[in-house]
């Protein structure tokens, strides 16, 4: 086998097909400047490799946007003006009719009542859900000026190196 | 099928949800490539969450589901160069060394990094996806639109300017 040039990179990260990979390892047992050339690409790779990866400072954040549900399609304005307009839709049919307007007007509130409750209850939930977040937030910046004051003595004690090395 | 790909299978059927999952299993890489290349923690998390964002978003364009990762890191990618347009002319030195990380001597983070820093972004790049993300060169090259051969060219010559920087 040649040398292996610009193979290298294939050989070290094991991309080269089997037959090439035995091939090239059979090569290295013999070719001393090929071997030279390997060792330097390792040095690099491992000097590259003693910085690790790091923590995030926090996660990604991701809420999906709601499938909106056809309630949600008013506000509570919209749904007093629908009770309105429905209390005098059934005025006027009670000027043609018998109908028990006290009830009809009774059901709206009601509706409207339980609409409201959902609501309400969504919003505790939102409220609940952001208290949840400002607790993380708080913690996150808690971590972040005691990594400061960290980071802060290690290069005090970097300058303090550097000094006494001169 | 792969796990991204059954994911996002339900990501696209409507559990919007399921996206989390997709998150958790790529944050940190996708950070630590970001963080790498453009060496600003605060704003290498910012367009972490910009990227995700976007991949939530376009999720529906991706042809190949298999092919999650690289799409995602050709995200990131865009927006990594992006920024270190916004950037020309900022100096380029993360001076913030992770001391939690066991094993590793500050000296060292910040003479890597540094080096890297040095390096032209398609280089630097190259060197990232191919030592720290360890990916494939035909990876690199969908995430890089570049022949394998360019890549591998980059590869090297950025190991060529990291030996004579790093020693």
């Amino acid at each position: 086998m040649a040398h292996l040039a610009d193979k290298l990179a294939d050989f070290f990260y094991e991309e080269l097909p089997s037959v090439e990979m035995s091939e090239a390892r059979r090569h290295l047992e013999t070719c001393k400047e090929c071997r030279f050339e390997v060792e330097q690409f390792e040095r690099i790779h491992l000097t590259l490799r003693t910085a690790p990866d790091l923590d995030p400072p926090r996660r990604v954040v991701f809420a999906p946007p709601e499938r909106r549900s056809w309630l949600s399609w008013f506000d509570w304005r919209s749904a007093a003006a629908a009770s309105a307009l429905a209390a005098l839709v059934a005025g006027i049919v009670i000027g043609f009719s018998h109908v028990d307007y006290k009830r009809i007007v009774n059901e709206v509130h009601q509706a409207d009542r339980a609409w409201l409750a959902v609501e309400l209850n969504k919003r505790d939930e939102e409220i609940q859900r952001l208290r949840g977040e400002l607790a993380y937030y708080e913690n996150f910046q808690r971590t972040v000026m005691r990594e400061t004051l960290e980071n802060g003595s290690a290069i005090q004690l970097l300058a303090q190196r550097t000094i006494s090395r001169r | 099928m792969t796990e991204d790909s059954k994911v996002i299978e339900r990501v696209l059927d409507g559990d919007s949800e399921a996206f989390n999952l997709l998150i958790r299993q790529w944050e940190r890489p996708i950070y630590n490539f970001i963080v790498r290349m453009i060496g600003d923690r605060n704003e290498a998390m910012d367009l972490s969450q910009d990227c995700f964002m976007k991949a939530y978003r376009e999720l529906h364009t991706l042809k190949d589901h298999h092919r999650f990762s690289s799409w995602l890191y050709r995200i990131a990618h865009n927006a990594c160069l992006s920024q270190i347009r916004k950037n020309h002319g900022k100096t380029w030195v993360e001076l913030d060394p992770e001391l939690s990380a066991a094993e590793s001597r500050p000296e060292n983070r910040l003479a890597v990094e540094k080096a890297l820093g040095q390096l032209p972004p398609d280089q630097r790049e190259a060197v990232i996806l191919k030592v720290f993300q360890s990916l494939k060169f035909e990876e690199i090259a969908a995430i890089q639109d570049a022949p394998i051969s360019t890549v591998k060219s980059r590869l090297y010559m950025g190991f060529e300017k990291l030996r004579a920087i790093l020693g």
